[in-house]
């Protein structure tokens, strides 16, 4: 199907400036995705989630004229949600680099471990326990790993957003990944994740 | 010689090289050490994972809620540039008229009023409202001219902040 050719992330922002709020809209759909991984990412309070995204997407219309094509659209928007994400920790005073797994964490506290209850593997899917494992990292190992795997960003892009060096980037990703198979591999019963296909 | 088994790095790095086949292949440890395969499928499973959409979900009336909320802020009237130079030129009289109200400023009048007047004395009755202006202002005029200043100065420095502020994110 032939791509409309309004949905040009510099024409849509040409009718923007001009004032016309239909391709704002349109723009805010065509972006919104990629902010929701980022807010839904760092943030864990559901209620304020949305709150955040809203204020990204005015942010971005505030600041739409200064905006000079010297980066891609989407490293920009990214840019933007990132430190208003950053902004809102901060204000919350919640720890940027906790990990809600510490080490020392009884297993106890896990309805896993090695011998996971038959009930427990039942109820719930892989996929989501993967993604309650990803929770649980650091918020910038978390944030990586989603503008790398689910945004498709590259090295450069991402230490750009996250004002980081691209070797550090690079380093943190593999931390991450690791740090996320060891995890899975400790908490859950290795046949039953891992020769599934999630 | 044996070679030692495939880091985590070393694996990650293959994934990330587009994870072809043939490469995998090329790499004969790989091929056939049971480890490092089942090592590697930890780890295609889990690139297959973090690729898929959590299905996290704004309502589908976000965009108009967004848009509605910009039309909310528009409609708040932004001060022209003409109100604003008013509404400087007026707290500047203010400030000046205050501080006339305020000091004493009759030894600097006289002084004023006895430099600049004694030659004009032809025309006493035009100049006399400002020969009592200026005796009724008895303080330091050496103020007035400040507080001017500072006001101007704390305009230009609002202008200036107002800017930067509309402007910091643009890269």
């Amino acid at each position: 199907m032939r791509k409309s050719a309004t949905t040009e992330p510099r024409q849509l922002i040409a009718r923007i400036r001009a004032g016309d709020t239909h391709a704002f809209q349109a723009f805010i759909d065509q972006y919104k995705r990629l902010v929701t991984h980022i807010v839904f990412r760092m943030i864990s309070n559901t209620a304020d989630r949305e709150d955040l995204c809203q204020d990204v997407f005015l942010k971005v219309y505030q600041n739409l004229d200064g905006f000079r094509f010297e980066s891609k659209v989407s490293t920009w928007i990214a840019r933007i949600a990132h430190n208003l994400c950053i902004n809102y920790l901060q204000k919350k005073k919640v720890l940027l680099y906790d990990d809600r797994t510490p080490e020392s964490e009884s297993l106890e506290d896990f309805s896993g471990g090695h011998n996971l209850p038959d009930s427990f593997a039942e109820e719930r899917d892989i996929a989501s326990r993967l993604q309650d494992e990803i929770d649980k990292l650091e918020i910038r190992f978390r944030t990586i790993l989603t503008l790398y795997h689910l945004d498709e960003m590259s090295y450069a892009e991402i230490a750009q957003i996250m004002n980081l060096p691209e070797g550090t980037v690079k380093s943190y990703l593999y931390r991450a990944r690791k740090r996320l198979k060891e995890r899975l591999m400790e908490k859950y019963q290795k046949e039953e994740i891992w020769n599934a296909n999630i | 010689m044996e070679r030692k088994h495939l880091t985590d790095e070393e694996i990650q790095a293959f994934l990330d090289r587009k994870r072809s086949d043939q490469e995998m292949e090329r790499n004969h440890h790989l091929k056939n050490c049971e480890i490092c395969q089942r090592n590697l499928k930890y780890y295609q499973n889990l690139y297959v994972g973090l690729e898929k959409d959590p299905g996290f979900k704004l309502p589908g009336n976000f965009a108009k809620s967004v848009v509605s909320k910009l039309t909310d802020k528009q409609a708040v009237p932004f001060l022209s540039p003409s109100v604003e130079i008013a509404l400087i030129i007026t707290g500047i009289i203010l400030a000046l008229g205050t501080t006339f109200y305020f000091i004493d400023l009759k030894p600097l009048s006289g002084i004023i009023g006895r430099i600049a007047l004694p030659k004009m004395a032809v025309n006493t009755s035009f100049l006399q409202p400002i020969k009592n202006l200026l005796a009724d202002l008895n303080g330091s005029l050496i103020l007035v001219p400040f507080a001017a200043l500072a006001l101007i100065a704390v305009a230009i420095f609002d202008r200036i902040i107002h800017k930067v502020k509309h402007h910091k994110l643009s890269l």
